[in-house]
């Protein structure tokens, strides 16, 4: 019947919803909130997508963004010791803070110093997975639930992905998002979340999962023996088909079948909707992160070609777990980060949609500000990006706390207490999205902790309005 | 009587499916003559032969002169980019090794483990082929001695030391706020001993009045366990062009910092001056007096967690995972457990009792095609590729079977200790959307079945039936690279081009139904179903050639769920 749909390989892009395999990309329209909620997104030019970066093994932020002004930052180098930036390294940050402090950018992120002068990258500073708010007492006198496996790498990443920490849970707030809202792309076949890293939870929801794609292939990968007209592979190809088009009743066999054969049939329509788009003139360095920056500009740069509203976008950078020589490896790699959001934002400008693209760093966790003699450890509360036209730049929010040792947000050990949570964080994120007020608690079960969904405020007020 | 010998030939493939690297026609036929259990214990008295440390310094020997033979022994002694025995060269040695090697279960034991106590090229540690090889070789020599053993290796391994950063770890210096590092200390308790929740036997979580599970151990215990760890530097020097085996070590040296400078392949050694002092609370209110020695005290804590009641069911069930199913039931679990608490004779962690009683379990022998889903795994892409070059006796005229698997790793996201991060390649309790999260199933090998590694499998299937290219084997030296073997056409042997033995199969290939029974024994035991025979046969008598057909029964069994999903 569809085999020959299945081996094409032209014409992808007219490929309908209605074609093979159909029945199991219809991701999301099974949900039962879509169907109480109207897809906003009508409007011709209503594009927006989300770049989310986790920084895998917990960024040592408190490195990153430092206190510059005198007095704090003595208090900073008395902290962290031997691991301590020299203050005539700092890049100044523009626009001091009302209370008169002033701050300091990682000497290897010149790219990001100058966004942020340019009012399109802000920080949120002391950000961290919480179950309700919670202060140092509180904490110490346990009266307040924590996040499950505070400190520990799996479960801190996996929390800062699912917005529910005090469970185990493998579904993002990413994918939930989808779950409500990818209805609106016109695409029913390409999920809304693609993944330049392969699976994770991020973008996983009740129903959506990722579509991964790689740098290192150019983007989307197809079965080669199906492209080819070699003897034997015109051949096997019937059997290819025939094999894993098959409907397995055993589970396991069934998702092997289905996961290849969804990636097949998206593989041809992605494929031929970025062979369609002209190359950007800005440039990327020749890393895999610029690369993955690259591809995303790509695949935004054909939005309307793969029928896309809303998008969202994974990066896993990870090797950030600095338990050692944490000064010359972080160097090199904030200087990467650096460099690859500066070409990101370029592109993006390039393309004039900078303002429709937001792109945001996640991270396990801070690190200890004390020194474990060249590296730092598990801690809690960090400091984070957010960049894009759509951003209130030139700001850090949230409370960059006292880093004195024992202040009231050092709960012992050197470990910050998070004053923002990240679900103010992701909520301002979801509504700028356009998650309608009424879905936000699906997207973050525990918002009502932290903000009311119906209020006129923005949760934290770094996104324009 | 004819068909009874025949269901052994099938059960005893499956059982190589678990408990090998992949196997033969002639190894199923010994096992199925020898009989399961007198298998496993004939294969538990083979002498541990192999070294795979002393392999990986034989290739970086064969390498090295080349390298200043073509560039010239200054440029090689004094280049900026460094010319060391890195990690590829003991890629090249556990391939070989793989390839070639008779102990069967040893070697799938040990490449489970590496999957448990985990550390991965994708760190420094690329920076030395023989500390990577020699870590291996603590899990591959005692693969079937004790637990606790295996524990206090990986504790001592400068390796694991660099992994997570405990080489070199100082005491507590309060003036300058320096606190010891909590990154083994954390990562040993979480992931290669007892994990986050107390179990029970049968590893169900145990909870507290409130239905609770109750955490193993709190960030105090990491911190009681950091000061245990500190104090423990490497054993010595080592540079390719200068001898440094004179040299003494020494704490925080600026050598100590690498695993390029530092010798890789012998444990950690004390420096007790650097130790933390003073006493250290344990779990379960065990407490190691002051003044012990740094390795009185490693040992007292490893004799900790090696007791807790938690580490046969979290173990086991690891291992049960890496071998046999994603969801081993309670009762499994239990019964895994039971032995690693006693084999029999009193001894608590016998590799051996644990890994028989996995291997034997009613619930394993029992299960067949017909089994229910709770019996299944996806087959990790790595053991697909071992067993496609391993059941067909993969060779080459040199002998050098130095396969560096770079491409297949990139393709599929898997390779022996190339995984992201400590946390292996999946996650134990990894549940994928759609019908088996449904069903409340775990399938860990999921995670890493995307829309770019599944096709990525099938077109390296493709390569290695269709193209004929089995995989990557250089042995000289190019213009190309002064630190790598060369890859380039023109520097590749002829005699390094690895062929398989299709021989067996070319012969009956006239007659397709008993082609396809065949590597349906060889390869699965019995798992194809009649319509996944009937669309290969279907596929394959469109072409005449024997060979040819070979080819394409080989490509398409190979991407059928029936052979993926064991």
């Amino acid at each position: 019947m569809s085999r020959r749909r299945f081996i094409g390989t032209t014409s992808c892009a007219t490929i309908s919803s209605t074609t093979l395999f159909s029945s199991i990309l219809n991701l999301g329209v099974t949900n039962s909130l879509v169907a109480g909620t109207k897809a906003s997104f009508n409007h011709p030019d209503d594009y927006k997508a989300l770049v989310c970066i986790l920084l895998s093994g917990g960024n040592d932020s408190f490195n990153m963004l430092v206190p510059y002004d005198n007095a704090n930052y003595n208090i900073y180098a008395k902290t962290r010791s031997n691991l301590a930036i020299p203050h005539n390294q700092l890049l100044k940050l523009g626009n001091q803070r009302q209370d008169g402090r002033q701050f300091g950018l990682h000497p290897s992120m010149p790219e990001v110093q100058q966004l942020f002068n340019n009012g399109k990258l802000s920080f949120i500073s002391n950000i961290g997975t919480l179950v309700e708010p919670m202060t140092k007492l509180q904490y110490l006198r346990k009266q307040k639930m924590v996040p499950v496996g505070l400190l520990s790498h799996a479960d801190q990443a996996q929390q800062w992905m699912t917005a529910i920490p005090q469970t185990r849970s493998s579904k993002g707030w990413g994918g939930r998002m989808a779950d409500i809202i990818q209805s609106g792309n016109s695409n029913k076949n390409i999920s809304m979340n693609i993944s330049l890293s392969g699976t994770n939870i991020f973008q996983v929801g009740d129903n959506a999962i990722e579509y991964a794609i790689r740098a290192s292939t150019g983007g989307s990968v197809g079965i080669n023996a199906l492209q080819s007209n070699a003897p034997l592979d015109k051949i096997l190809q019937g059997g290819v088909s025939s094999l894993l088009e098959h409907q397995y009743k055993d589970i396991f066999k069934s998702t092997f079948a289905k996961k290849i054969a969804h990636a097949q049939h998206n593989h041809l329509e992605f494929s031929s909707a970025l062979s369609n788009v002209s190359s950007l003139q800005s440039s990327f360095s020749d890393n895999n992160i610029s690369a993955n920056f690259a591809l995303i500009a790509k695949t935004i740069a054909a939005r309307n070609i793969l029928g896309m509203r809303r998008q969202t976008f994974f990066i896993n950078f990870t090797g950030w777990d600095h338990h050692d020589m944490v000064l010359q490896n972080q160097r090199s790699m904030l200087a990467t980060l650096s460099k690859a959001l500066g070409e990101f934002q370029n592109a993006l400008e390039e393309l004039k949609i900078a303002d429709r693209v937001t792109t945001f760093t996640i991270s396990d966790f801070g690190r200890t500000l004390t020194s474990n003699g060249n590296g730092s450890d598990h801690a809690w509360g960090g400091n984070v990006m957010i960049m894009g036209d759509g951003v209130n730049g030139g700001k850090i929010y949230g409370n960059y706390p006292s880093l004195a040792l024992n202040s009231n947000t050092d709960i012992g050990g050197a470990i910050m207490i998070p004053t923002t949570s990240t679900d103010e964080y992701f909520a301002e994120i979801a509504q700028w999205f356009g998650i309608q007020d009424g879905d936000l608690e699906y997207v973050l079960p525990n918002i009502n902790r932290f903000y009311d969904p119906k209020s006129k405020d923005s949760p934290i007020g770094f996104m324009k309005t | 009587m004819v068909k009874q010998k025949e269901d052994i030939k099938y059960q005893a493939a499956r059982l190589l499916n678990m408990a090998s690297m992949g196997a033969n026609y002639q190894t199923i036929s010994e096992v199925a003559q020898t009989g399961i259990h007198q298998w496993i214990d004939n294969q538990f008295e083979l002498p541990a032969r192999e070294n795979f440390t002393k392999k990986t310094w034989q290739i970086w020997e064969h390498f090295s002169p080349q390298y200043i033979q073509l560039f010239g022994r200054d440029y090689i002694v004094n280049h900026g980019d460094a010319v060391i025995p890195y990690w590829y060269y003991w890629k090249m040695a556990w391939w070989d090794t793989i390839l070639k090697s008779e102990e069967h279960l040893r070697q799938r034991i040990t490449y489970a483990l590496s999957q448990i106590l985990v550390i991965s090229e994708h760190s420094n540690l690329q920076l030395s082929g023989p500390g990577m090889a020699n870590f291996y070789d603590v899990l591959y020599r005692n693969a079937f001695g004790n637990f606790r053993e295996i524990l206090y290796e990986v504790a001592l391994h400068p390796m694991m030391g660099f992994y997570l950063s405990h080489i070199n770890n100082p005491k507590s210096n309060h003036a300058k706020n320096i606190h010891p590092d909590e990154n083994f200390a954390r990562e040993i308790m979480q992931l290669f001993s007892i994990g986050l929740i107390e179990l029970n036997t049968d590893g169900s979580p145990k909870c507290d009045s409130q239905g609770k599970p109750i955490p193993t151990y709190d960030n105090n215990d990491i911190k009681e366990f950091a000061k245990i760890f500190t104090g423990l530097g490497p054993a010595g020097y080592y540079w390719p062009w200068e001898d440094y085996s004179h040299y003494p070590s020494e704490w925080a040296n600026e050598y100590n910092t690498s695993p390029a400078t530092v010798i890789t392949w012998k444990p950690m050694i004390p420096f007790e001056q650097w130790h933390e002092p003073g006493s250290k609370k344990l779990l379960r209110d065990k407490v190691v007096p002051a003044g012990q020695s740094t390795l009185k005290d490693i040992n007292d804590a490893i004799d900790n967690l090696f007791h807790h009641p938690n580490v046969g069911p979290f173990i086991g069930r690891l291992l049960i995972q890496r071998l046999t199913t994603s969801n081993p039931s309670g009762d499994y679990i239990k019964r895994v457990a039971l032995k690693f608490n006693d084999n029999g004779q009193g001894v608590r962690g016998d590799m051996k009792a644990v890994i028989k009683a996995i291997l034997t379990d009613e619930e394993i022998l029992n299960a067949n095609t017909n089994s229910k889903e709770s019996t299944r795994k996806l087959k990790e892409p790595l053991l697909r590729y071992t067993q496609a070059l391993r059941a067909f006796n993969a060779r080459n005229m040199s002998g050098k079977l130095w396969n560096w698997g770079y491409q297949f790793d990139e393709a599929v996201s898997q390779g022996v200790l190339a995984s992201p991060s400590v946390f292996n390649f999946y996650l134990p309790d990894y549940q994928p959307n759609g019908p088996i999260a449904a069903a409340d199933l775990y399938a860990p090998e999921y995670q890493i079945h995307t829309s770019a590694t599944a096709i990525n499998y099938i077109n390296l299937v493709h390569e290695w039936f269709i193209n004929d290219n089995y995989g990557e084997v250089a042995t000289k030296v190019g213009k190309s690279s002064h630190n790598a073997p060369s890859y380039e056409d023109d520097d590749l042997d002829p005699n390094d081009y690895i062929y398989l033995d299709f021989q067996e199969e070319i012969v009956i290939a006239h007659d397709a139904s008993r082609l396809i029974e065949r590597l349906n024994l060889i390869l699965t035991g019995g798992e194809f179903s009649m319509q996944t025979k009937a669309s290969i046969i279907k596929t394959i008598e469109k072409e005449r050639d024997p060979e040819k057909r070979v080819k394409l029964a080989l490509f398409l069994s190979f991407i059928c769920p029936d052979y993926c999903v064991t």
